[in-house]
């Protein structure tokens, strides 16, 4: 089944919207149907990262296969819990929901150059900065548990939108947290993605982590949100955002200053960072760059690094800068 | 960046988390935290902020 948006050389189209309405308790009876669902967006020759793939509607996941999930979609349901004893994804995969709760008793493993599993980023950021927070989630951001391990392989890609953070428990805003190890493989990445406004983020837990070269966890630009350009022009967001137009963010380092505008000053912890930077300024017809996310890993065991962990901040165009977490 | 760890290992790697540039006003450097208790093979792993 599919709603694919069509190829453009210039203009990009969304793809559509997919809704099957079956019978929960029956479908559940039933084998897993083998049926592929599609609705992907079109492909430009010029193409940017906004356009965004369409929707998929589920009562609830029975009908997906955790074992073949090729499918290309945001996946919507009437429940915002899924649990599987593996997960195999091969397709483009956004599991969608506020506050999704994916429960993997054994391994989960994302392979594959198409392969790439997005958690959360239920809703479009309007007012952004320059970088990739095109995404966030709401309120409360996803949260994975996996009884096994969690391999991503052969280009396999994980994007997690965290959502608020919950500040007075753990400070994190989505959670994957990996019983055993998480294994890279070649060209295989994870992309945290702070809350653009709130700077809730992801927190992953494991226990040995193993990354190649070329593989690793990508928080370029995904910390919080650069200002506006658009009128009325804003400030970068972020505990050291910039106290006027045009000037950079500031984190572990302060921000540069626009004439006399001052920069973003230093915040948050030495010893245990758990914020993101924060975005530059805006000034007219020019977005404020994003500030770098937060790369943040718990691991219990060993730690091979012999790949990227990158959080850097985004160019700011003409008028403003950030700062990386 | 925030890595917490038993031990860190590396041949190759590179934790960076380096501020944005830009024509008039870039953004300041972040903030890289590595707590291990053995940093088994720290040479060869820059770390840049």
């Amino acid at each position: 089944m599919r709603a694919n948006g069509p190829f453009s050389a210039n203009g990009d189209a969304a793809g559509g919207r997919v809704a099957v309405a079956f019978n929960p308790a029956a479908q559940a009876a039933v084998a897993k149907p083998r049926v592929l669902f599609s609705v992907s967006r079109g492909l430009a020759t010029i193409a940017d990262s906004w356009y965004d793939m369409g929707t998929l509607y589920f009562p609830d996941a029975s009908v997906l296969d955790p074992t073949w999930l090729p499918h290309t979609g945001q996946v919507w349901m009437a429940t915002n819990a899924w649990s599987v004893g593996s997960l195999s994804v091969v397709g483009l995969v956004r599991l969608t929901p506020d506050d999704f709760r994916l429960t993997v008793s054994n391994d989960l493993v994302v392979s594959g150059a198409a392969a790439r599993l997005e958690l959360g980023g239920n809703q479009v950021v309007t007012n952004i900065g320059v970088g990739l927070n095109y995404l966030m989630s709401g309120t409360n951001g996803p949260r994975v548990t996996v009884g096994g391990n969690l391999t991503l392989t052969n280009g396999g890609t994980l994007l997690v939108f965290a959502g608020m953070t919950n500040a007075a428990t753990t400070n994190w805003g989505a959670l994957v947290d990996v019983a055993g190890d998480v294994n890279f493989g070649n060209a295989s990445w994870i992309y945290p993605y702070s809350h653009p406004t709130n700077g809730g983020s992801v927190q992953f837990r494991m226990r040995n982590l193993t990354c190649p070269t070329n593989a690793g966890f990508c928080a370029d630009y995904r910390g919080f949100s650069g200002g506006w350009g658009n009128s009325p022009h804003t400030t970068g967001w972020g505990q050291g955002a910039p106290a006027g137009l045009v000037a950079g963010g500031g984190y572990g380092g302060r921000g540069a200053d626009y004439s006399t505008t001052m920069g973003g000053w230093p915040y948050g912890s030495i010893t245990n960072p758990v914020d993101p930077g924060s975005g530059g300024s805006g000034e007219a017809g020019v977005n404020g760059g994003n500030a770098g996310g937060l790369v943040w890993i718990v691991a219990s065991g060993q730690v091979t690094m012999n790949g990227t962990l990158g959080a850097d901040g985004a160019y700011g165009g003409d008028g403003a800068g950030s700062a990386a977490a | 960046m925030n890595l917490v760890c038993g031990t860190l290992a590396g041949s190759n790697g590179l934790l960076r988390a380096n501020g944005g540039s830009t024509l008039n006003s870039a953004g300041g450097g972040g903030r890289i935290a590595v707590t291990a208790t053995n940093l088994a093979t720290q040479a060869g792993l820059p770390i840049r902020a």
